[in-house]
């Protein structure tokens, strides 16, 4: 069996050194231009491949800017309508997640507060004048659980409305002739200040090129990081491994010399996604709000399978193919829209259908397929995800 | 083939033209890639299937030389050819591993075009040429994975490691590749002389 092996293996030796091979045409000219041109083809793939990752990483810094600036513009905003430096001192007493109750309240002189504790956190009190104009009845109060007596009274012409911004579960208001206003206590609602929030995410998805047809769904699943930056937007980031399946039928695979057996391809990726994007609620209940958003996502660490169905010809087992060189690039455009179903203080359950829209051929979003180039690949699903805000 | 004129090259020393290349002046770069372009081009071919994206591969792999001809340290003069083979040789291998790559190593669809081989009906040894032609194009029919690790193994004697190393693959892969390349070869050589039979 070696002898055999071995005598073939001279006889193949010695056809490749005297197989009469045609020698080719000089083409110098090209060579000498690429030579004074002082560039290789290698080398100008190099220069390609920084400038993606310099783009990759100036994408990142854009999107991480824009937050910054509506960051920002909000938190100035708010500024702009608290006249009391107060305001500044205690954190942001203007989060309407603080905003806890209000209570009407005309010609009455407060005399005592009580406080009951949950946290040890400070509170301060605001009330609302005619003019709509927001001040605050004190500085940050650290009181020790406890009542918080004598020290804060003041005339309450012209006021309206009192606004209590606290952790606290409850508050005792008395008038000044020391009766209990309104049956005196008043239960409030619990509420967190968190604004980070963890999640798991999953759900279906279906990859199309071109205007082929859809083959069995993928999926994806993984983790989810979120910030709400207020009341209407939040941003989200997360580490997803995704399963997508493809088609492609025969007439991509060689556009160049139009010699085609090949039916159809079949591929599935695996992958991992990294998304970046920003929700806006569009409107909130009590019971949960409806969104939408958009961002980019990057693909890290891609691995495409594909099988090749040449019809009568023997089928070459699936070749499988490593897109690393660029895959940590934003290269998917992502559009949803969800809602977001509440579930007791800080969990929520979310439905969002998603589009993903490559933004270039970048190999984080194409396969390539042959002579046929770079094809890029669509993706729609469904994503179902659960969160909890950090306390 | 009959020039009108001997080639420039004949007429030049081999050291010379390494120490033209190594100064980078285009005279002698262009006798070194007039006088290796055959041989390149049999080595590219082997690995990449279609004759036009081996000349492109082979292009590619002379500008790569070209461009890193400063840090060529030639050895003896004895030595210098044999240093300057081995390295064109590794040079061109490395392109068309990346070129094969870059298809993502699919099988190639279509026949190989007859004008890319030079058969004379007159010539005394014709017969002797077609059936290294024919063997030729028996390893490029191969699925490109089996056929790269042949060529790799078998025609340039790389070793398994090496292989593995190469085309980023497990040792046991590159083994298995070359096995069933060998079996498909054998079939196909059997057929190849049945076929042979029967024209006589």
């Amino acid at each position: 069996m070696q002898n055999i092996e071995n005598d073939m293996d001279a006889l193949f030796r010695k056809a490749v050194d005297q197989a009469p091979l045609i020698p080719a045409t000089s083409r110098w000219e090209e060579i000498s231009g690429k030579l004074s041109g002082n560039s290789t083809p290698s080398v100008a793939k190099e220069k390609i491949n920084s400038f993606k990752k310099i783009s990759g990483v100036f994408g990142y810094l854009l999107a991480g800017a824009i937050t910054l600036t509506i960051l920002t513009t909000f938190i100035k905003h708010h500024e702009l309508i608290s006249p009391d430096k107060t305001a500044k001192r205690i954190g942001n007493p203007m989060n309407e997640k603080a905003l806890i109750s209000t209570m009407r309240i005309q010609d009455i002189e407060l005399k005592d507060i009580n406080l009951f504790r949950v946290k040890k956190k400070t509170s301060v009190i605001s009330y609302l004048k005619n003019e709509n104009k927001t001040n605050f009845l004190s500085d940050p109060i650290n009181a020790e659980e406890g009542k918080l007596n004598g020290g804060l009274s003041l005339n309450l012409n012209n006021i309206e409305n009192i606004n209590l911004f606290q952790n606290h579960k409850s508050i005792e208001l008395t008038d000044s002739l020391n009766n209990s206003h309104n049956s005196s206590l008043v239960k409030l609602n619990s509420f967190h200040n968190s604004r980070f929030y963890l999640g798991l995410i999953g759900g279906p998805q279906l990859s199309k090129i071109k205007h082929q047809g859809l083959t069995k769904p993928g999926f994806d699943m993984g983790l989810l990081i979120g910030y709400r930056i207020n009341k209407k937007i939040s941003v989200e980031t997360g580490f997803l491994f995704t399963k997508q399946y493809y088609f492609v039928g025969g007439k991509y695979y060689n556009s160049v010399t139009g010699v085609n057996t090949v039916n159809s391809m079949e591929g599935s990726r695996t992958a991992f996604e990294i998304p970046f994007k920003l929700n806006y609620y569009l409107f909130q209940k009590k019971s949960g709000g409806f969104f939408i958003s958009a961002g980019v996502s990057s693909y890290v660490g891609v691995n495409d399978k594909i099988l090749i169905n040449v019809g009568e010809h023997p089928q070459p087992p699936p070749q499988k193919l490593d897109y690393g060189v660029a895959s940590y690039l934003p290269s998917y455009l992502n559009f949803s829209l969800g809602y977001d179903y509440k579930f007791g203080k800080s969990t929520r359950f979310r439905l969002e259908p998603y589009l993903e829209i490559p933004m270039s051929s970048t190999a984080g979003n194409t396969i390539n397929i042959n002579e046929g180039g770079a094809l890029q690949v669509f993706n729609a699903g469904l994503h179902l995800v659960i969160t909890e805000f950090i306390h | 083939m009959i020039h009108s004129k001997p080639p420039v090259w004949i007429l030049e020393n081999i050291t010379h033209i390494i120490q033209g290349c190594i100064r980078k002046e285009y005279k002698y770069q262009k006798i070194l890639y007039e006088l290796y372009l055959g041989f390149a081009l049999k080595i590219a071919f082997r690995y990449m299937y279609r004759y036009e994206k081996a000349i492109d591969v082979v292009h590619d792999g002379f500008v790569k030389l070209f461009n890193q001809f400063p840090n060529f340290h030639p050895g003896t003069e004895a030595d210098i050819e044999k240093m300057l083979f081995a390295w064109l040789k590794k040079i061109i291998i490395n392109a068309s591993i990346d070129e094969l790559r870059k298809g993502q190593m699919l099988p190639e669809i279509g026949g190989i075009p007859e004008y890319v081989w030079e058969i004379t009906d007159s010539n005394n040894d014709a017969d002797q040429k077609l059936l290294y032609k024919e063997l030729f194009v028996l390893i490029l029919e191969l699925p490109p994975s089996y056929r790269t690790v042949f060529n790799l193994y078998t025609i340039d004697g790389y070793s398994h490691d090496e292989i593995s190393k190469m085309l980023n693959i497990p040792v046991g892969t590159s083994k298995s590749n070359l096995s069933r390349a060998r079996m498909i070869l054998q079939k196909n050589v059997k057929k190849l002389e049945v076929v042979k039979l029967c024209r006589i």
